[in-house]
């Protein structure tokens, strides 16, 4: 498991908008050169938040990441992000 | 000397400027913005020189790879918020100067007893600093000295360590060699689940228990239990994002635990709950008006 690898995708995604347009266009191109478990890798290329978070990524750049890619806050958004979260309890995120 | 002369405890939810520019906003929302302008007014009052504020950075620029925990801004100038901030929630901009003689002297003096704080020169103000400048000081026109603090990536220091950083920079503000009255913004909330399954738990419940406790030991209750209670592992048992209030004992440390001289609770189905304190002048020096 590499949780910070896990978390500094997600912090790239967020911040960078050039990493997020390449994400976008080749989720596995941008993630091929990262040190990540199969399971990181499929999660973060299929933007399954779900996942991630049962991984342990931290929540705050699961939220970010998710919030870069929907292109902007909205409380339809934040229900549907919330959805995928369901029944999930939150664990460990030290990296 | 410098002084304390107004410190203040807000929340900085990024979501709240662009929510108030809505014709008619919900009644937690509106009363968000009731209690930013009664202390907007009552900072004006206490005609602070400059404004020391301390906030998280939310992994905006800080991140596990070179993670201070606690880091004092000292460039000319402050500016905010990042460009991906503005672009998701339509923040503006802020900029203004900070006051460097103090942000070195906190640094040079704080080193030698009390704190080995982190400093930066490059570095920007994200939503933590921006939206309570923005809604307290409008006008950009006072020197800032930015102060982050790290509540999101553990480890986290405990409420203890906040309390005590607020004791020791009130210390160092007040031995600060030049006349010059210090206006505190501190920045944090109450329980918050941003990015966390429980994240929307505040439709049903607007305040959790825990708020509802902290809340009366604000008030009423013991301070020194209340610090001692607010490690990260115990505030993310409350929300994944609740470490965000030991900002809020970073102020008590600086007052001496004295009880708030207003405060107030923005809560409803609408919004996390938005936590607001205040202490005057005569209250944070010991004197009741």
């Amino acid at each position: 498991m590499s949780r910070y690898e896990v978390d500094k995708a997600l912090w790239d995604v967020y911040r960078d908008a050039s990493a997020a347009k390449q994400y976008r266009r080749d989720p596995v191109g941008f993630l091929a050169p990262r040190d990540l478990s199969d399971e990181e890798r499929e999660a973060l290329a299929a933007r399954d938040v779900r996942r991630l978070v049962a991984l342990g990524s931290h929540p705050f750049l699961t939220y970010n990441f998710a919030l870069r890619l929907a292109g902007g806050f909205s409380m339809p958004f934040v229900q549907d992000y919330v959805g995928q979260l369901q029944g999930l309890v939150v664990g460990d995120i030290t990296t | 000397m410098a002084r304390l002369v107004e410190v203040v405890c807000v929340p900085h939810d990024p979501t709240i400027p662009a929510g108030l520019r809505a014709a008619e906003p919900p009644k937690a929302l509106a009363e968000t913005r009731d209690a930013f302008e009664h202390l907007r007014g009552r900072l004006k009052e206490a005609s602070p020189d400059v404004l020391l504020v301390a906030a998280g950075d939310h992994l905006n620029q800080w991140f596990m790879h070179n993670m201070p925990q606690f880091l004092i801004g000292k460039a000319p100038r402050a500016a905010g918020p990042f460009d991906h901030e503005r672009e998701l929630f339509g923040l503006d901009a802020y900029d203004t100067e900070i006051e460097g003689a103090l942000a070195r002297h906190l640094l040079d003096r704080g080193v030698e007893k009390h704190s080995d704080f982190a400093y930066s020169n490059e570095f920007t103000l994200d939503h933590g600093f921006v939206v309570p400048l923005s809604m307290l000081r409008p006008e950009q026109d006072l020197p800032v000295v930015p102060l982050f603090t790290n509540v999101m990536a553990p480890p986290v220091a405990p409420g203890t360590r906040f309390h005590a950083l607020g004791v020791a920079v009130r210390e160092l503000v007040e031995r600060f060699d030049q006349d010059l009255r210090v206006a505190v913004i501190t920045s944090g909330h109450m329980s918050n689940s941003i990015g966390g399954p429980r994240m929307l738990d505040f439709v049903k419940d607007p305040l959790s228990e825990w708020d509802r406790r902290t809340w009366e030991q604000l008030h009423d209750g013991d301070v020194g239990e209340l610090v001692a209670e607010c490690t990260f592992e115990r505030l993310y048992e409350q929300g994944n994002g609740t470490a965000g209030f030991l900002d809020y004992l970073f102020a008590l440390g600086l007052v001496g635990d004295a009880r708030p001289t207003w405060s107030a609770l923005a809560a409803g189905p609408t919004q996390p709950p938005a936590g607001f304190l205040r202490w005057d002048e005569a209250t944070v020096n010991g004197v009741r008006a």
